[in-house]
């Protein structure tokens, strides 16, 4: 299989930008609110889904050199659940810089997971500043930038795109049954984040697919990691649940 | 004058399609124009086959159907909010209705109609029962 426990350290776009999850315990734990299933009943339901997140996916980001890998994580599961909340044709691209800046100390300094989070909660992020997007909302910013000011007043735009539910996953159950449900998990390991869309069967072989942030790379922008490496990184991860419906969607 | 059989038919015909409409519909005639649809859950119980439903209506013909001729699909936590807090779903629409619930909303966001959703609703039910409610 292509592309399967990809040493992301070895590979020509690595920018060392997952600096560990953080403070994640304090998120309520996925099994606590959510359905979750044993492990004997992983691969009935993996069999009988017939989509993954990654039907919920419009676009593959692209952080280049910067270390915003966490940012472009989170940013993409947040467009999951945007498309599933409104639909795809509904989603507004995100600017992963706009949260990038408030949990990177710089270009290259990378950041943890929960802070995203944190960030996403509090105050949101802004849109891309795509043509639909620049006719739409009063601020945007581009994807990448670390030096790119905010927009004055970002805020008032950043907050229509606020995370509302977030649950941490420390376990496999917890990580495996997120993705069964449909919610995507942002994860970290070796130095790299990347966003869980879909646990599956291939060749026989329990998988993980994940998006990455390395735009035209992997299987169409696509990776996937075996057993063995989903264990070591459902280990303060988090998935994403629910975000503000803002009026505009009306 | 006795009326004729066939003018009998006629009105009960009429009487029945009128009988029908309230009783399925809550109105006579289902609204004609743009319709927003909800699907609205308490995202707790979002389970394996609710996630392969949400998922499946934002798929091929169904995502089509939801988007053409104004029509929208929401699906949506029951207390959800927008970015000022405001919690979207009006907790009185929800008072005495199991959820997963369905609701068909006109353009204006007046609420049309709204009845539980089967928790193993497929893409197809749901599909057919917006249309029933006026979607």
């Amino acid at each position: 299989m292509n592309y399967l426990d990809v040493d992301f350290t070895t590979d020509p776009n690595y920018a060392a930008g997952f600096n560990g999850y953080g403070d994640t315990e304090r998120f309520a734990a996925y099994g606590d609110d959510n359905p979750t299933y044993p492990k004997e009943k992983w691969n009935e339901i993996a069999q009988a889904n017939k989509f993954g997140c990654d039907d919920l996916v419009t676009r593959i980001y692209n952080q280049k050199q910067e270390g915003s890998c966490v940012a472009n994580a989170t940013s993409q599961a947040v467009e999951i659940i945007q498309a599933k909340q409104f639909g795809k044709d509904r989603v507004v691209h995100l600017s992963a810089i706009s949260l990038y800046k408030r949990i990177g100390r710089s270009a290259s300094s990378g950041a943890v997971v929960s802070d995203a989070w944190d960030e996403i909660n509090a105050k949101g992020q802004l849109p891309l500043n795509d043509d639909a997007n620049l006719a739409r909302f009063k601020h945007t910013m581009p994807n990448t930038g670390f030096s790119t000011p905010y927009p004055s007043g970002w805020e008032e735009t950043g907050r229509l795109f606020k995370g509302l539910e977030a649950f941490s996953i420390n376990s496999m159950e917890d990580g495996v049954s997120a993705l069964l449900n449909g919610h995507p998990v942002v994860v970290g390991r070796s130095g790299h984040s990347i966003c869980y869309v879909r646990f599956m069967l291939k060749d026989g072989k329990r998988v993980v697919k994940y998006a990455n942030s390395w735009g035209d790379w992997g299987d169409a922008g696509y990776g996937y990691d075996s057993e063995g490496m989903m264990s070591s990184a459902f280990r303060g991860a988090f998935a994403l649940r629910a975000i503000t419906f803002p009026t505009f969607q009306k | 004058m006795n009326p004729r059989p066939k003018d009998v038919a006629v009105v009960t015909i009429i009487a029945l399609v009128i009988l029908y409409g309230v009783r399925n519909h809550g109105s006579i005639v289902a609204p004609s124009g743009p319709s927003y649809t909800a699907i609205v859950r308490e995202s707790s119980a979002d389970n394996a086959a609710f996630g392969q439903l949400v998922i499946g209506l934002r798929q091929g013909a169904a995502a089509e159907f939801f988007s053409k001729d104004g029509r929208r699909l929401y699906v949506l936590d029951d207390d959800g909010t927008d970015e000022a807090g405001t919690q979207v779903i009006p907790a009185d629409s929800l008072k005495g209705l199991p959820l997963p619930a369905i609701q068909v909303y006109s353009k204006d966001w007046k609420l049309l109609n709204s009845e539980s959703l089967p928790v193993d609703a497929s893409v197809d039910s749901v599909l057919a029962t917006s249309r029933r409610l006026g979607g």
